[in-house]
């Protein structure tokens, strides 16, 4: 096998990985630490050379704008969590698993987002499954945990299985394990697709909305918070828009796959739009956190089959940096409040329903001009749904002198937005416009959002909210169903009580020791 | 059952489970406040079977102490003759005798138990338990002589023989079993069988509780919270389909059909279960101790009426045992309907389970007679052979007679009385060592200053003691210890804060309001301060909506989402830079406005007042300015040779990231910073008119004394001043005196600190030590930024001259006071009803969370999330955490904090303090009660005298 030094750099990412997690269980947990911190900079300074690194020759990697800012990404957010941890875990006895168990499971995502070989992502997309489960279960006595892990676990399973099947197919149409020789023949525009495709191109959109925890596989990742804040912050930003990476991996194929994007636009759509419902009625930090990364996942997954590979890539680093943030700090939570409680915001201003009826109609105008909505002119529509946004919340604020301030700061975002966006634009896959259903169907969920939210902002009192709480206060009863039919399937072995009888048998052969 | 009596029945189900303060202002209380009339051990025994909580470390743990020398030997012997059992007597063996004592004593060291009949062959085939001596590595001859020994001795055949064993008769099966004593028919359910009834209704209670008393996590709040929780509950779970998840059949009817009132909706639930009204009490009692931390909130919120949540959304105990029980009603139903297909009521279900238990009894008894007694009697004599290092012969020599008594000694001494002996010794181990420092200190007593440059007063904290002793070594300075609060209770309102505090110990509530207000001449800066801080509410709010916002957060997320990671890598990999550019930048937004804190009565309206409006009347008449100060100084001594500076040094923590922030700040502040008070006291000193009365009171003040207020940082252990702009240009170079010599100070204590605090690199200079616990102070990622009052162990009070150079570890509360300036005991009264009950308090609250970190304290701070902005639960569900996180007393695999009951060291006449205790029902119940150590200090002749729970004195030998 021949190959130059990105290919050297690209198998040393996963190496130091191993490496790190081979040593750090051996040596106690301060000089532990070290190890991994060393191993987790080292990866993410190779991660960041190789963003400027020639193309490797072997053929065992992949090296695309994509796979560069993924890796870079994970091995940032791994190094932060590592660094991050060391303080935090500090005393705790188990460290040397965790330090073992958090650089395995980062070693197995480099290798999924830089391999060129089918057989290997999907072993080590598996191998991330395994190893985050240890750290799901880094407490193994507590029941809850037990129990999302478990489902969290068969849900795994059977998106390696979606996966599988779907290499299968994709090898007997092309004969080939390589991604890049089974993706090489879709560039052309118009291409169709036969029916082992089509069915590809299903189960690989299956695999990437349960790995992305859309509904109704989702609940796991909202229970899974009964693992330590830093493996949240882990899963949250490194792990979890894996199914975003897939996608856009295997953009060229499911550019062309319909019914595919049918099913993540319904799927991911719908999620998408209750979840971040249900985000609003949370009372507690991290299940918040949870539920809106279900919500975020879900619109990152519409972009995708939308076609809008440089919005999702864009959307998936900032959300990662943003819900790793948002975990690691979630302990400075009663402060904020305090500071929050002192000013609550306003109710509506009188003028927030024709200001929602002009953004409703300012949404069909820009349908009625095909095409306006995915060219850049929707930035305008941003910005005036920005400011409108920002007004209706703070009327309070809102006092002489503050108008020019909000128009200010939505201007401000919206400019930082659009860089941003062609940036990445740039950098991605490129991007295909929806059809005209897709974008219908998209306007429609917005809508739905957009009359949720009016609902609650201007008669929060009336029966059709109420009713509605009700129903996305109890997460309208998915997991409680999702977790009866999988257990029904494979039942889970939890941690037992211990009985009194156990308890006094236990104690007494500590005692005879 | 009237409406009355039922009330009274919730009130004393409800007075077990302490009140839980919102996270907001963490107050350090005890958990078993309820349970402080009964005598300490008995209270943690009711409280072990009503929480299921532990009151003592293990056995294994004390032993473990004893093995490393924590605590004495003599200390053992010493706390077995105080508490140990009553019994005399002696035997004779061949050459020696063997004393009820001795054997006790082994009994409490090594733990000489029974053992379950079913490990007996694992301990014969796989530990060779009878080829090999106790705890030895290799077999030895004699050993297997003994067991024949012990079992002749005892009249007993080998088991391992296989001979023919006696089935003991089976016990007569009861006509009925009956509930437990503070058990529900859920807790049954669940011991009996595994169908997780209780963890169901908690799941439902939690569900609605948590969603009601949320205080502005939601963007979306639960309606009609106005009505009250049980009215809401009723109106929203009708429609909620859990419940017919969980399979209770017409689910909506039920719900609909409760009374609308909450106490007769209790009657209805209980008369469902067919509890005996004579167990009401005890049944509600467990009922409410089920989930202690919600419980506990709600009776802070009931308890406060006039809490603005509260006023808006009324919950209390009642509500909630409503709705509790309704779930209880309804799941044991449903669970006894699935076992068995009974009802689910008490007298159904009691009759199944007896059924059910003597049927078990037999497969419980199956060890013959004879194998059951070698197990439980031959198995603990062969054991105390070996401890005594018997011979086979000493052994045989003893008479069944004999063999009996000593079985006798040892039932007389049940492991469960171990614990409250161990806790003795461990105690007596501490008092000793501190005690006995305090003794040869005495030799060495200084003689006081000429005139110090300057006196300062520290909070009674056991932090400050450490500090005051590094301070003191710096120059020429007198400390003193006085409560936080400096005896001034307000509720005050900071400068541009919408929101007043109240700034005084919880016992107490402030009468008078005090206001932080911008000084005079400064409208540039205050104009350049109120557009920043619009500009920075405006950006901080609108995040926050923003954040809450479920169009705006899909947007915001993309907009904003990489600039986190610039706040990602600047709050790991940069900490210190990165708070510094923080500051700044906030600094650059708000500019600094200087303020003065308004002390005296004010009827105009307050300027830039904005926010909730001030309640109490603003401010103190001169009349009261000058008692607060003369009582302050009367009260730790001060009372002649004034320094040119007496400085007034507050505490606060700063840490970031940390829901617990509150526990570290000052107790006696409400769990707030100090630094109001100190500069209100401050300011009420130099004021010429209050100089002048306290001169007509006979406390001179001379006029170049200037009180200078001060906060000392506990986390990054620096201090600032406050007020200098009053300062008088004379004092100016002393203050730099004064400021280098706290800066010394600091980084003195902070090296001490780094010693024991985790992490902290090893072998630094006070510099380094300095700059490290600083950058804990801004470190998001840590679990212990400073270990809080943790080691709290004692509270002195007396004259600094008792402890002044002695390093005493940062374990005692230090209250200054001289008792020569009070013979009637009036200021030593006003110290242990107030700053000692505080004390009790905080050790007790240290103290549980040590012993049982899950049910007392707060469990592992690594898995909590905040709920409701009220609170934390140990990840996505579960009862409310109250107490001290795992990590504010633990150290890893050892106790940091060493729990142990608050030994009170007074110097004064034994007689005052026993005439303060009898005239103080409290006092009374923490010394008879045994919830606090009592030393006194003869101030002439050094001896110390131990108060007894019995109010006796014996002398303390050292």
């Amino acid at each position: 096998m021949t190959g130059n030094w990105t290919d050297l750099a690209l198998l040393l990412v996963p190496l130091v990985y191993l490496l790190s997690a081979g040593l750090a269980g051996l040596t106690g947990p301060r000089a532990g630490w070290r190890l991994v911190q060393g191993g987790s900079g080292l990866a993410l300074a190779l991660a960041l050379v190789l963003d400027f690194a020639p193309a490797p020759v072997s053929g065992w990697f992949l090296h695309d704008p994509l796979n560069s800012i993924v890796l870079s990404l994970v091995a940032f957010v791994g190094l932060v969590v590592a660094r991050f941890s060391t303080h935090y875990l500090e005393g705790d006895t188990g460290q040397d698993r965790f330090q073992r168990w958090l650089q395995l499971t980062l070693a197995c995502v480099a290798v999924v987002v830089t391999t060129n070989h089918f057989l290997v992502l999907l072993l080590a997309w598996a191998g991330i499954s395994l190893s985050m489960h240890r750290l799901l279960m880094f407490y193994p006595e507590r029941k809850r945990a037990a129990l999302a892990a478990h489902k969290k676990f068969l849900f795994a399973r059977l998106a390696e299985l979606c996966l599988a099947a779907a290499g299968c197919l994709l090898y007997l149409e092309h004969g080939t394990l390589y991604i890049d020789g089974m993706l090489a023949g879709y560039g052309a525009p118009g291409t169709t697709l036969g029916l082992r495709e089509q069915l590809a191109a299903l189960l690989i959109a299956s695999a990437a909305m349960i790995k992305c925890a859309q509904f109704p596989m989702h609940g796991w990742l909202i229970q899974v918070v009964e693992a330590p804040t830093p493996v949240s912050a882990l899963l949250h930003a490194g792990i979890i828009n894996l199914g975003g990476y897939l996608l856009l991996l295997m953009a060229p194929l499911m550019v062309h796959a319909a019914p595919a994007k049918g099913l993540l636009l319904v799927v991911a759509g719908l999620t998408c739009v209750i979840a971040a419902l249900i985000t609003m009625t949370r009372v507690s930090i991290k299940v918040l956190l949870a539920w809106s990364t279900v919500a975020q996942m879900g619109l990152m997954l519409v972009e995708c089959a939308l076609g809008q590979y440089g919005l999702a890539l864009l959307h998936l680093v900032a959300h990662s940096c943003y819900k790793a943030y948002c975990f690691l700090a979630a302990g400075g939570q009663v402060e904020a409040y305090l500071r929050q409680r002192l000013a609550p915001p306003a109710p509506a201003p009188r003028w927030a329903a024709p200001g929602f009826a002009v953004a409703v109609l300012a949404l069909f105008g820009g349908l009625a001009v095909p095409g306006l909505l995915a060219a850049d002119a929707s930035l305008w529509l941003l910005f005036a749904l920005m400011a409108l946004v920002l007004v209706s919340e703070r009327g309070s604020v809102l006092v002489r002198g503050s108008a020019l301030r909000v128009l200010a700061v939505a201007g401000a975002l919206t400019i930082a937005y659009a860089l941003q966006k062609l940036l990445f634009t740039a950098l991605a896959p490129a991007a295909a416009a929806p059809g005209l259903a897709a974008t219908f169907w998209c306007m429609a969920l917005f809508l739905g959002l957009l009359g949720a939210y009016w609902l609650l902002r201007c008669r929060p009192d009336s029966p059709l909210a109420r009713r509605l709480y009700r129903n996305l206060y109890a997460g309208l009863y998915l997991d409680e169903w999702s977790t009866r039919i999988t257990l029904a399937i494979w039942p889970a072995k939890l941690p037992l009580r211990a009985t009194s009888k156990q308890v006094l048998t236990i104690k007494s052969l500590e005692a005879t020791r | 059952m009237t409406s009355a009596t039922l009330k009274q029945h919730i009130e004393a189900a409800a007075a077990p489970v302490s009140q839980f303060w919102p996270m907001k202002g963490f107050v350090s209380h005890n958990p078993l406040q309820g349970l402080e009339h009964l005598p300490f051990d008995e209270a943690f025994r009711e409280a072990a079977n009503l929480f299921g909580a532990a009151g003592y470390l293990p056995l294994t743990e004390y032993r473990a102490l004893h093995w490393t020398g924590r605590i004495d030997a003599a200390s053992v012997q010493q706390a077995l003759r105080r508490c140990g059992p009553a019994d005399k007597g002696c035997i004779s063996l061949l050459s020696r005798s063997l004393s009820a004592g001795q054997v006790q004593h082994l009994h409490l060291l090594h733990g000489i138990d029974a053992l379950p009949p079913a490990l007996f062959d694992w301990q014969v085939t796989q530990q060779k338990a009878l080829e090999r001596p106790r705890g030895g590595a290799s077999v030895s001859a004699e050993i297997p002589a003994l067991w024949q020994a012990a079992l002749a001795s005892l009249g007993l055949d080998d088991p391992r023989l296989g001979l023919p064993d006696a089935v003991p008769s089976r016990a007569q099966p009861s006509a009925e079993a009956d509930l437990p004593f503070q058990r529900c028919l859920s807790d049954w359910l669940d011991e009996t069988g595994d169908d997780g009834v209780v963890s169901a209704i908690d799941a439902q209670v939690i569900k609605w509780v948590s969603a009601f008393v949320d205080e502005g996590m939601a963007g979306w709040v639960m309606p009609s919270k106005q009505a009250g929780f049980f009215s809401a509950w009723r109106e929203l779970s009708q429609y909620d389909s859990s419940g017919r998840l969980l399979g209770i059949s017409a689910f909506k009817e039920k719900v609909r059909a409760l009374p609308g009132d909450a106490e007769t909706c209790i009657q209805r639930c209980m008369e469902a279960l067919q509890v005996p009204e004579a167990r009401w009490s005890d049944y509600l009692a467990r009922t409410l101790a089920q989930l202690p931390g919600w419980t506990g909130l709600i009776r802070w919120r009931s308890e406060n009426p006039d809490d603005p949540i509260q006023k808006h959304n009324p919950i209390d105990v009642s509500q909630y045992l409503a709705v509790r029980l309704f779930y209880e009603v309804q799941l044991v139903e449903l669970a006894a309907q699935r076992r068995w297909g009974i009802a689910g009521t008490l007298p159904a279900i009691s009759r199944r389970l007896a059924r059910a238990e003597s049927a078990g009894q037999g497969a419980l008894l199956a060890a013959g007679a004879n194998a059951g007694r070698v197990c439980r009697d031959g198995w603990r004599l062969f054991q105390l052979a070996q401890l005594l290092k018997l011979s086979a012969d000493e052994l045989g020599s003893l008479r069944q007679q004999d063999a009996n008594t000593v079985l006798a000694w040892l039932d007389a001494f049940p492991p469960e009385d171990h614990q409250r002996v161990w806790l003795e010794a461990y105690e007596d181990s501490f008092r000793r060592r501190l005690l006995g420092k305090i003794a040869e200190h005495r030799a060495a007593e200084e003689s006081r200053l000429e005139r110090p440059l300057a006196q300062a007063a520290f909070c009674i904290d056991v932090r400050s003691e450490p500090f005051r002793r590094h301070f003191e070594a710096t120059g020429p300075f007198e400390t003193f210890g006085y409560a936080g609060f400096f005896g001034i209770p307000i509720d005050h309102r900071s400068f541009d804060s919408g929101e007043s505090f109240p700034l005084c110990p919880v016992l107490l509530s402030p009468a008078k309001a005090t206001l932080e207000v911008p000084r005079g001449g400064q409208d540039d800066a205050l104009a350049r301060y109120a557009s920043g801080s619009r500009w920075q509410q405006l950006g901080e709010h609108l995040f926050h909506d923003l954040k809450h916002n479920p169009i705006a957060a899909f947007l915001l997320v993309d907009v904003l989402g990489l600039f986190f990671s610039v706040a990602l890598i600047g709050k790991t990999l940069l900490r210190r830079p990165y708070a510094a550019l923080a500051r700044a930048a906030r600094r650059l937004f708000r500019r600094p406005v200087a303020t003065a804190l308004e002390v005296d009565a004010g009827e105009a309206p307050a300027p830039y007042v904005t926010g909730l409006p001030i309640e109490l009347s603003r401010g103190f008449s001169l009349e009261q300015q000058a008692d607060f100060v003369e009582g302050g100084l009367r009260t730790i001594g001060l009372v002649e040779n004034f320094g040119r500076f007496v400085v007034l040094c507050g505490h606060g923590s700063s840490t970031d990231n940390n829901p617990y922030a509150a526990a570290l700040d000052c107790g006696a502040c409400g769990g707030r910073h100090g630094d109001p008070n100190a500069r209100a006291f401050a300011a009420m000193a130099n004021k010429p008119a209050v100089r002048a009365e306290l001169a007509r009171r006979g406390l001179a003040v001379p006029d170049d004394t200037w009180f200078l207020p001060a906060k000392h940082d506990t986390t990054a252990d620096t201090v600032a001043f406050y007020d200098l702009a009053d300062l008088p240009g004379s004092h100016q170079q002393d203050l730099e005196i004064l400021r280098r010599s706290f800066l010394q100070a600091g980084q003195k204590l902070a090296l001490e600190r780094c010693a024991s605090l985790p992490g902290a690199p090893a072998r630094m200079s006070p510099a380094q030590a300095h700059a490290h616990v600083g950058s804990r102070a801004v470190d998001w990622a840590t679990t212990r930024p400073e270990w809080g009052l943790s080691g709290n162990a004692a509270f002195i009070i007396g004259r600094r001259a008792v402890t002044r150079g002695l390093d005493i570890g940062g374990r005692c509360f230090l209250h200054s006071y001289d008792a020569s300036t009070d013979p009637e005991g009036a200021i030593l009264e006003k110290i242990m009803t107030a700053p000692l009950v505080v004390g009790e308090w905080i050790n007790m609250q240290y103290y549980t969370s040590a012993t049982d970190p899950w049910k007392y304290g707060s469990g592992s701070k690594v898995i909590h999330n905040v709920v409701g902005g009220i609170g934390v639960m140990y990840g996505s569900q579960s009862d409310l955490a109250t107490g001290l996180p795992l990590q504010t007393v633990n150290d890893g695999a050892s106790h940091y904090h060493e729990p142990m009951r608050l030994l009170t060291i007074i110097e004064a006449e034994a007689l005052v303090v026993a005439a303060i205790i009898a005239r103080h029902a409290i006092l009374q119940q923490f010394f008879h009660k045994g919830w606090l150590n009592l030393v006194v200090l003869d101030r002439h002749t050094g001896a110390f005298q131990r108060y007894n729970t019995d109010a006796s004195w014996e002398a303390v030998a050292l």
